[in-house]
């Protein structure tokens, strides 16, 4: 299952490949778990943005839910 | 309204396969029974027929499924004939007919107890059945939470001991009762990557914030877990007092404690 | 592997058998018939009369009756008698009765097969016929001419009105009771009634040929020799609380004769009137006396007046320790009730709190157990249950992951252990402890040097001890920081050690037992060189820190000081041996930092004076609410005192005064000994105040920070907004993964937004 979870603001560039972040698929882990999301990525070397709304939101809650806390 | 495997937000987020961790506890099932191509196995609640054709591939050939839901059997017939609409607490076959049955979190959803004894009279003596389901991992407190307002697989979920316990009253001797609780939280998490919260969640399958709060309470209240049980048809007997020879079950009869057969599922992804 | 969850019951039984709320109040269990006279009293001080009238239902068999006529032997034991008078319970239940009549239901019931016959029409009688043809037994009940009632017929008519106890009749006729006249209760009609089992009540009037059988029924099953012969009813006339008492006799009786037909044992397991006897404690002392109302009418209470009476009941509880403790309150429940869900670990409904959270919250302050009559100790409780969930690996990985990071923190980077700059040896070794590093590391340095001043071979060991790991469940980790300190502590030659905080010399007392250790205010208190150092000085409401609950030489000690410098003290009656917690103790502060307010703003609301303590971390806790709050080290070093209404220190501050504590410390010995400055160490960072904030509500450090934008001035590798040119930067800091929003011009990083997460990312598919 793949969600994709791109900022409004996609204009992000990669400062030593000097290229645009494209969205691109990331596995995200905790626990045990791997989830397959899309986020802007560097095309080049890997480099992902991970946005303050989704750190703060859905993955803060994914991870307490984990956790069983 | 429809029952929560039906609705669209679990639909979509589960796919094919209508039950969290999708055909992992299958293969472990298949690991532990090991059928062979002769083996005659009942999908009991086989939906689509995603465990089905799963079995096919593992070389099995006399598969039979059986399901309530037109429309999920209309899916299914895509990839096999086998197929029968009925209800489980009614089986439409012989007696002693089946090697194997797997019902994998479908029985929480019907008469638990008739059930069991609808698989017992159709099952051979020796022959293995397989049962996945929620369990209620909060035993006998005085909070229970709020009732579940939707119909599903956690409204029915008791305590595994109580679990145990029906299954032995009706002519099984259980082998193993394993806690598979983590792909029950990793679907979890999908959902709440989906929809933002565990709340959103339910409130996508139910339409109502009201109803969505009373979900996550009864959830509190429940704290379910997911288990895989394996029993084998034993002979006529019914009564319980047939299980006490069992000494993998002497534990399981104690109230508030863990049967010591029950085991932490490898937490390695069983993929 | 064995997945063990629960608790085992034995224990949990030990746990409950501790708390006494569940106990019942002494008018309870002071009635024959364990009516909740408790619950009813708060019934009719509400005037809620249907409420009530269920209660006395519930307890009561044929209440019109008995609700009129009970003596009421409850008043003997009501806890306001002490208190201005027994509640006039008796005269609450007349009135209840007269102004709310019974409606009774018509009951069907499926009959059962055994029949009873039942002797006489007394209290007890009629009760036997009551019990049991409710649960559907047929029932005949021979009765003296003219009419069933026997003496309850001549009581007067403003007393039980005839209608009322006929009534009464009908109603058990209505059950399906027959009543048969016979002219005499005698042997005859007992041998000859063809019923399964037989009751005789003595408070009627029976014949002498029936004594030899009557004699010497069962003291709590009245079952008498002969098979399936029961009596009752066998109070004198004169007995003061005849009428309940016979009937409390009859109920026992029909208990009794149900198990018989149903071939039970009359014994096992039968819950018997317990004559007075609880262990329900409630604290008094703060209730003051109420007088009796006296009704103007002397028939009995208006409905006013009986509301004003039940208003007297003081609903004994115990709660002694709910009554005290925000986070117990906060639950709404009380210890037995926690000790039953904590073993359950099931989830706690109310604000979706999970049952994690509530273990995880407790401060581990012990008032509760100073409070509690049988010492129930919320403390234990928790711990045991964190130690077994980190055992058990079921303890969330976040819930205590700050504080053992700053631990950890105070362990390595701030941590030194030497003796005096002069000297070779140590004849004491001072131990300031973390926080107060955090937070005073100048006063900790002038505190070093008084010492030093009393005594120049005092060494210095700068270190956390180790609180955080305890209060986290992390059992095996705490045994080992301990060995450590031991090891350490032989290495310097095994010396007294001073502490500045109170947990840590509880700490140390506990678990070190080997190792001298005292606070330095005690050490400080024998020196009698100060002198009052302060002008005019407004009172200060004066709290001791949990962690010296049962500490009174160093709770003396303090108050010695201040007297000495001249410090007057507000009242602070929750103080000593019953202080509160301020919420950092037991890691509340990290589980559940909202409760901590809440706490710590109870705290400060006891008194209208500022502050003062001698804990660093009551010190900023406290602050946090606005309130003044004065160290000790404030009034002893008056020239390097803080303001009391200075804010806590940030946690980013914490990390920074630690590291330079020990560069001052180091400073003092040979220049080779400085420690290298870690290499982000001077990275300059621009933060704005609401940006700040922000940090320290998500537990950011700047130091954090600084780590990040390191890294990636190392590797030149952060990400660039193409429009504005805002940088991001991000790096792996042990579990978690912060990220950074900033801007950066001539060497100065402008910090803009910072946010962390504890999921890993693995490269692009």
């Amino acid at each position: 299952m793949s969600l994709s979870f791109l900022p409004k603001d996609m204009n992000w560039l990669c400062r030593p490949c000097g290229v645009p972040l494209e969205p691109g698929i990331v596995e995200l882990r905790y626990l045990g778990n791997v989830f397959k999301v899309e986020l802007l990525v560097c095309p080049k070397c890997s480099a992902v943005l991970i946005s303050e709304d989704l750190a703060l939101g859905r993955m803060l809650e994914v991870e307490q839910l984990l956790e069983d806390k | 309204m429809k029952p929560l495997y039906l609705t669209t937000p679990v639909r979509q987020g589960l796919g094919t396969c209508l039950r969290p961790g999708g055909l992992a506890l299958t293969k472990r099932i298949v690991q532990f029974i090991k059928p062979g191509p002769a083996t005659v196995v009942l999908d009991a609640g086989c939906g689509q027929g995603a465990t089905m054709g799963y079995l096919h591939d593992q070389g099995m050939r006399e598969i039979i499924g059986l399901d309530l839901d037109y429309n999920l059997l209309r899916e299914a017939k895509k990839r096999t004939s086998k197929l029968a609409r009925g209800e489980l607490a009614h089986l439409p076959l012989p007696d002693s007919c089946l090697d194997m049955v797997l019902c994998e979190c479908v029985w929480n959803l019907t008469q638990k107890r008739q059930v069991l004894e609808e698989f017992a009279r159709v099952m051979k003596p020796g022959a293995s059945i397989a049962v996945s389901d929620m369990y209620s991992r909060s035993t006998g407190s005085d909070d229970q939470g709020d009732r579940w307002p939707v119909h599903c697989c956690f409204s029915q979920a008791t305590d595994l001991d109580s679990v145990c316990k029906l299954f032995c009253d009706s002519g099984f001797s259980v082998q193993i009762v394993e806690d598979h609780t983590p792909l029950l939280k990793r679907t979890a998490a999908e959902f709440v990557f989906t929809h933002g919260s565990i709340k959103a969640f339910w409130q996508a399958v139910t339409g109502d914030s009201a109803l969505a709060e009373q979900a996550c309470r009864a959830a509190s209240g429940t704290r379910p877990g997911l288990f895989l049980l394996i029993a084998i048809r034993e002979g006529l007997v019914k009564s319980s007092e047939h299980c006490r020879d069992n000494t993998l079950l002497q534990q399981v009869t104690t109230l508030n404690r863990r049967p010591a057969i029950f085991c932490e599922a490898d937490r390695r992804d069983p993929s | 592997m064995l997945y063990r969850e629960n608790m085992e019951q034995k224990e949990l039984r030990e746990w409950e058998a501790r708390c006494i709320q569940e106990e019942p109040p002494l008018c309870r269990a002071g009635c024959p018939l364990a009516v909740d006279a408790r619950a009813f009293s708060q019934a009719m001080a509400k005037d809620n009369l249907s409420a009530a009238l269920a209660i006395l239902e519930k307890g009561m068999p044929l209440a019109a009756v008995t609700a009129r006529m009970c003596e009421a032997p409850c008043e003997e034991y009501c806890v306001r008698g002490n208190l201005g008078g027994a509640i006039a319970i008796g005269g609450l239940e007349r009135t209840c009765i007269r102004l709310a009549p019974i409606k009774r239901k018509r009951l069907l019931l499926p009959p059962k097969s055994k029949k009873v016959a039942v002797f006489g029409s007394g209290p007890s009688s009629l009760t036997v016929a009551f019990d049991l043809a409710r649960k559907g037994y047929p029932i005949t009940l021979f009765h003296l001419p003219p009419a069933p009632g026997s003496w309850l017929r001549d009581v007067q008519e403003s007393d039980l009105p005839q209608q009322v106890l006929e009534e009464e009749i009908k109603y058990l006729e209505s059950l399906g009771v027959r009543f048969c006249s016979i002219a005499a209760i005698g042997k005859a009609a007992c041998d000859g009634s063809g019923c399964d089992a037989v009751y005789i009540g003595r408070d009627d009037e029976v014949a002498e040929d029936l004594a030899e059988l009557l004699a010497g029924p069962d003291e709590q099953t009245f079952a008498l020799a002969r098979s399936g012969w029961f009596t009752g009813g066998l109070c004198s006339q004169d007995h003061v609380y005849r009428f309940i008492t016979d009937i409390s006799q009859g109920r026992q009786a029909a208990v009794s004769i149900d198990r018989f037909l149903q071939g039970a044992s009359l014994t096992a397991s039968r819950v018997l009137p317990r004559k007075g006897r609880s262990n329900l404690f409630t604290e008094t002392s703060h209730i003051s006396v109420r007088l009796p109302i006296v009704p103007a009418d002397a028939a009995g209470f208006s409905r006013e007046e009986a509301v004003e009476e039940a208003g007297r009941c003081i609903d004994c509880q115990c709660l002694e320790c709910v009554r005290h403790c925000v986070y117990l309150a906060e639950y709404g429940s009380y210890p037995k009730a926690y000790a039953r869900r904590v073993y359950n670990n099931s989830a706690i409904v109310k604000g979706v709190h999970q049952a994690n959270t509530f273990i995880n919250s407790c401060s581990l302050c012990r008032q509760c157990e100073v409070f509690c009559p049988n010492d129930f100790s919320m403390a234990d409780l928790c711990l045991t249950a964190r130690e077994l969930m980190v055992l058990e690996k079921r303890m969330p990985p976040s819930a205590h992951w700050f504080a053992l990071e700053e631990m950890n923190s105070a362990g390595n980077e701030g941590a030194l252990i030497r003796h005096a700059p002069v000297a070779k040896a140590s004849s004491r070794l001072f131990f300031p402890g973390c926080q107060l590093a955090g937070i005073r590391p100048e006063q900790v340095l002038r505190l070093y040097d008084s010492l030093c001043g009393q005594v120049p071979e005092t060494g210095i060991w700068l270190d956390c001890c180790a609180a955080p790991a305890h209060w986290a469940g992390e059992a095996e980790l705490f045994a080992r920081k301990m060995k450590r300190f031991s090891t350490l502590w032989g290495e310097m030659g095994s010396p007294p050690v001073i502490t500045a905080c109170s947990s840590c010399l509880k700490m140390f007392r506990e678990n070190l037992p080997e190792m001298p250790v005292r606070s330095v205010w005690e050490v400080l208190a024998e020196d009698s060189s100060l002198q009052p150092t302060l002008e005019s000085s407004a009172p200060l409401a004066l709290t001791d820190p949990c962690t010296s609950r049962h500490d009174e030489v160093t709770r003396n000690s303090v108050r010695t000081l201040l007297t000495a410098l001249g410090q007057r003290l507000a009242s602070l009656p929750m103080s000593g041996e019953v202080t509160e917690c301020c919420g950092f103790g037991g890691l509340m502060e990290n589980a559940d930092p909202a409760l901590a307010r809440k706490v710590v703003q109870a705290r400060v609301d006891q008194s209208e004076a500022d502050f003062l303590t001698y804990c660093a971390m009551c010190r900023d806790q406290l602050a946090k609410t606005g309130k003044p709050v004065v160290h000790l080290l404030d009034l002893l070093f008056p020239d390097i005192a803080h303001p009391a209404s200075e804010q806590p220190a940030s946690l980013s501050l914490r990390r920074v005064n630690r590291r330079q504590l020990k560069s001052s410390v180091l400073k003092r010995y040979s220049p080779q000994e400085q420690p290298d400055m870690l290499p982000w160490e001077d990275l300059s960072l621009a933060v704005a105040p609401e940006v700040a904030a922000v940090l320290d509500k998500r537990r950011i450090l700047e130091d954090d920070i600084r780590q990040v934008l390191y890294r990636a001035r190392q590797r030149d590798a952060y990400l660039v907004h193409g429009k504005t040119g805002n940088r991001i930067a991000s790096a792996r800091l042990g579990e978690v993964t912060f990220w950074v929003e900033y801007r950066e011009k001539q060497d100065v990083f402008r910090i803009l937004r910072c946010w962390s997460h504890r999921m890993t990312i693995t490269g692009e598919q």
